[in-house]
């Protein structure tokens, strides 16, 4: 689940939780870049975020793009 | 109160007297007297009220025949001539509590006032405890004496016909029911006195209980991201222009499935998200802020996912249900099953 209420996706078990960069209204969108730049720095970031899918986890576990590395 | 009060009262078969497990199957039978707690309980109704029968069924007979056990007590009961039903108390006995609830339901169902008792464990609080009233008692027949006496006290608050106050105030289990109630001191009082007493290490009675989620197993990792079907999910209400298939912008009932079968992206102004509780101009302007298709296909054309499904998923969560939610979900991931898929990507704002 990519969100930016992280405490929410906690509380109601959600499992693999990747915090969004960006506003919690459009969690996949970044409105300080170029329309351009936006699609590159979406990319990376789902890039990122599919990693969480490869992992076990044994509860609600949070990730960040900085956790990952990209 | 103008008159006492009459009450049918349900007890099982081994309360009815009838006998133990080796009686569960016993089918629905009617006595015009209190039986067991009931004589009891008539005690603790003194003046106020009177027993005027009693209905009695197997506990295993009514969960094998709930409709033909229920039709059946409920016209023993309305033969009665009862103003109120009390069924129980059940304490911690799961079937038993179950037909207490589905009873005082039924009942209720017929326009008339019904409760019951039992234990927080029994399964048949959270079952009825939105329905009907369910005092709340021991977990077993130790309590018997408080049980009685909460139901007798309470069977005549109900029969009084007068509006019944919050749940920690009257003593059931919350209905779920929420008031509006005009209150001298405004929120941000309310909040800070709250805040002070939280801080003092003082009790405090929240307006807003949070709900208590049940733990979700973890599913175990995608074995191969690289060859696995990939769904995108959003909760965020994005639905072609128009919303369609009317869509709720809140308190959902429903899920939807739009094709992205070979989109590399969503095309812009065609899509909009019905979402009434966050801002959704940023999405509306580009909905990959909300469903990363461009990026999805980005990832597949690298190799990184298998490939996508053929729709993306959408509900609205705000302001949600949570029995509902888990319904959608349960439906959601059958129908992206039925298609093998072994990976999600929900966006949720």
């Amino acid at each position: 689940m990519i969100t930016a209420l992280i405490s929410i996706a906690e509380r109601v078990g959600a499992n693999r939780i990747f915090k969004a960069e960006g506003r919690f209204h459009h969690p996949l969108g970044n409105l300080d870049f170029t329309p351009e730049a936006e699609v590159a720095w979406r990319t990376d970031f789902l890039r990122s975020a599919v990693q969480m899918l490869t992992r076990p986890v044994s509860g609600p576990t949070v990730e960040t793009v900085a956790r990952t590395g990209v | 109160m103008d008159k006492p009060i009459k009450i049918v009262h349900y007890l099982n078969q081994f309360f009815g007297g009838i006998g133990g497990e080796e009686k569960a199957d016993a089918p629905p039978e009617y006595r015009s007297a209190p039986v067991g707690p009931g004589i009891a309980l008539a005690r603790q109704l003194g003046e106020r009220g009177s027993i005027v029968g009693t209905i009695i069924c197997g506990d295993n007979y009514f969960i094998e025949n709930e409709q033909d056990a229920l039709a059946q007590l409920l016209d023993m009961a309305t033969d009665s001539g009862a103003d109120l039903l009390v069924a129980g108390p059940a304490f911690n006995s799961g079937r038993y509590g179950t037909a207490c609830g589905a009873l005082a339901q039924a009942w209720r169902g017929e326009g008339k006032p019904g409760l019951t008792a039992m234990n927080v464990n029994n399964p048949g609080v959270e079952l009825y405890r939105n329905d009907v009233y369910i005092l709340p008692t021991g977990d077993t027949v130790v309590s018997m004496n408080q049980a009685l006496s909460d139901l007798a006290n309470f069977a005549v608050k109900l029969a009084e016909g007068r509006e019944m106050g919050p749940a920690h105030e009257e003593g059931y289990f919350p209905t779920g029911l929420r008031k509006n109630l005009r209150v001298p001191q405004g929120a941000a009082e309310r909040a800070v006195d709250m805040l002070v007493s939280k801080l003092a290490g003082k009790s405090f009675q929240s307006e807003l209980p949070v709900p208590d989620f049940s733990n979700v197993d973890p599913a175990p990792p995608a074995s191969n991201l690289a060859s696995a079907k990939v769904a995108l999910v959003t909760e965020s209400g994005l639905v072609p222009f128009g919303n369609p298939d009317k869509l709720e912008t809140w308190n959902a009932s429903k899920w939807l499935k739009y094709s992205i079968s070979g989109l590399e992206a969503l095309p812009q102004g065609q899509y909009e998200a019905w979402h009434g509780g966050c801002d959704t101009t940023g999405t509306n302007a580009d909905p990959h802020r909300a469903v990363p298709l461009d990026a999805a296909r980005a990832l597949e054309r690298a190799g990184i996912i298998g490939g996508l499904c053929d729709h993306y998923y959408v509900t609205t969560g705000n302001m949600a249900n949570i029995k509902v939610m888990e319904r959608i979900g349960r439906e959601m991931a059958q129908d992206m099953k039925a298609q093998g898929v072994e990976a999600v990507i929900l966006t949720a704002t």
